[in-house]
């Protein structure tokens, strides 16, 4: 294989979930498309570093800083939906149920990986607090977006901010029969009234 | 050498000389069923001298007929059912499997890990829940640990999400434990196996184990200043333990090497039965079974094994089993079956 081939391989695999033969696979699609084809994913890989950057106040990505649900005046200020990455973001919007701003963490608390607090966006949430009357906590629900969701709860509860959680249960379309008792031990504790 | 054999049901016993490959055979069909394997922790060791790649495929016939598929691929574990990748819980679900082997005498005269292995393979069995469980408990434990090696700094945090995980395990261990001491009791009832008194009882190393998370943040709470001076977790279900004592002493004192292979045996056919109320019958692998075991014992052990859905028993003392009614017999040898 000639260098620039496998230089292009070389970077897709560095991609997340792009194995070699993967990488592969897509290089040689780049080198069997057009010239103008290659330009213009290249032209967009290098758009979006010079382009965009993260939202000074909530590090969404955005092109213009502060970002446009940060600056919308019909959005509601006094509620911040707190997220791990910008791209959590986006599934939420889909929703149409918040009408609130965002605040992105940039991470999740994991010490095995060497994420403390100070590596987090966390300082820079609670300079945000102001006119805040609920926090909405919507980070995974795994070990460490669990572990990240308790550690602000804490915080912001002993400042008198309401903070609430994703609600977690079963997912729509589901059966009660196939469904694991964690899974539908938590849709009980976090059952609501009708 | 590939191996393609149709396998009814009823009692199979395979016998061949040592190194004929009858453990082998057990083993491809308990990693078939469970993605591991009961010889090694190293699912690489299971290729064949000279092959860095293997696969297992087999149909289950239960309620339903299932294609299992296992593989292991330039380093990747690849498991599929009815041709499609699957989660591991689907996986585990589709063919319940129990085995003993020369190995698993660990579970009573061993470390504690080897008896927490043994408790959580009933953990998983029992509930659909289980893996899950189990995998965030040792998540969180994970983080927990590296937490104290760094600067043990926002502990409380990670002590909260434990003592969360910790009484869900607990809570699950507690109750396939209660369920296997009845079966125990049922088991050696039915197999006169001679035993005498037999013990167990689930130890926590949390003594706030069955007072809910609250309790166990607590105490957790109390040992951090001692688990940042050792930088380990040092109270929590991976501390636990299952206490199995023969007439009030612990087996490794009393119990004699036929003794601690009957016990062991009786141990599995327990835990079986704990998963045949739950799901479906499990199949059985028994490892050499005659080994250690004199003639009564082994007449007792049949009785109780003889009437068990599948099972698959090797030996390399074919005298020993005449005059059982066996429903399939093989020889083993070249890495191939024979129906004998």
């Amino acid at each position: 294989m000639s260098d620039p081939l496998v230089r292009l391989i070389g970077e897709l695999s560095r991609l997340p979930g792009i194995g070699p033969k993967t990488a592969s696979r897509l290089a040689h699609y780049v080198l069997k498309g057009s010239r103008s084809e290659a330009s213009n994913l290249a032209q967009a890989i290098t758009d979006v570093k010079d382009l965009l950057s993260n939202c000074g106040r909530c590090n969404a990505i955005t092109a213009i800083d502060p970002c446009q649900i940060c600056t919308d005046p019909l959005r509601d200020q006094s509620r911040i939906c707190v997220v791990e990455e910008p791209f959590n973001i986006g599934p939420i919007e889909r929703t149409g149920e918040h009408q609130g701003t965002y605040h992105v963490l940039l991470g999740a608390l994991s010490p095995q990986r060497g994420i403390g607090p100070k590596e987090l966006a966390v300082e820079q949430l609670l300079h945000r607090l102001d006119g805040i009357e609920e926090v909405i906590l919507a980070t995974n629900p795994n070990v460490e977006g669990e572990a990240t969701a308790l550690y602000l709860a804490r915080i912001l509860k002993s400042k008198g901010i309401e903070v609430s959680r994703l609600a977690f249960g079963m997912p729509v379309g589901g059966d009660i029969e196939y469904t694991d008792e964690v899974t539908l031990g938590r849709s009980l504790a976090g059952r609501r009234l009708l | 050498m590939p191996l393609d054999l149709a396998l009814e049901k009823g009692v199979h016993l395979i016998v061949g000389d040592n190194g004929a490959g009858k453990t082998s055979f057990l083993e491809s069909v308990y990693l078939l069923a469970t993605t591991k394997s009961f010889r090694t922790s190293r699912i690489s060791d299971c290729c064949s001298h000279g092959s860095k790649n293997f696969q297992v495929v087999g149909e289950a016939s239960t309620e339903k007929r299932t294609r299992l598929r296992i593989e292991w691929k330039e380093g990747e574990r690849i498991r599929s059912v009815n041709g499609r990748v699957s989660g591991l819980g689907e996986y585990l679900s589709v063919l319940p499997i129990v085995s003993w082997s020369s190995g698993d005498t660990d579970v009573l005269v061993g470390p504690p890990d080897a008896r927490r292995r043994f408790i959580d393979r009933g953990v998983v069995g029992l509930s659909s829940g289980g893996i899950g469980t189990i995998s965030t408990y040792r998540k969180t434990l994970l983080e927990k640990r590296r937490l104290l090696q760094s600067n043990g700094r926002g502990l409380e945090v990670w002590n909260e999400m434990l003592s969360l995980s910790a009484h869900n395990l607990i809570e699950l261990r507690a109750k396939y434990v209660e369920r296997l001491k009845t079966s125990l009791k049922a088991v050696l009832k039915a197999s006169d196996l001679g035993l005498g008194d037999l013990q167990v009882s689930y130890k926590t190393s949390l003594k706030s184990g069955r007072e809910g998370p609250s309790a166990i943040m607590k105490e957790l709470m109390g040992a951090s200043k001692r688990e940042r001076v050792m930088q380990l977790p040092l109270l929590g279900p991976h501390r636990d333990d299952l206490s199995i004592r023969l007439s009030g002493f612990a087996v490794r004192q009393v119990a004699s090497a036929g003794e601690r292979k009957a016990l062991g045996i009786a141990l599995l056919l327990a835990h079986a039965a704990v998963l045949s109320e739950v799901g479906s019958e499990p199949v059985y692998l028994l490892d050499d079974a005659d080994t250690e075991l004199d003639v009564s014992r082994l007449r007792s052990l049949w009785r109780v094994i003889s009437h068990r859905q599948q099972v698959f028993i090797t030996s390399n003392r074919p005298l020993v089993w005449e005059g059982l009614e066996i429903d399939h017999f093989w020889t083993c040898g070249d890495g191939q079956l024979n129906a004998a």
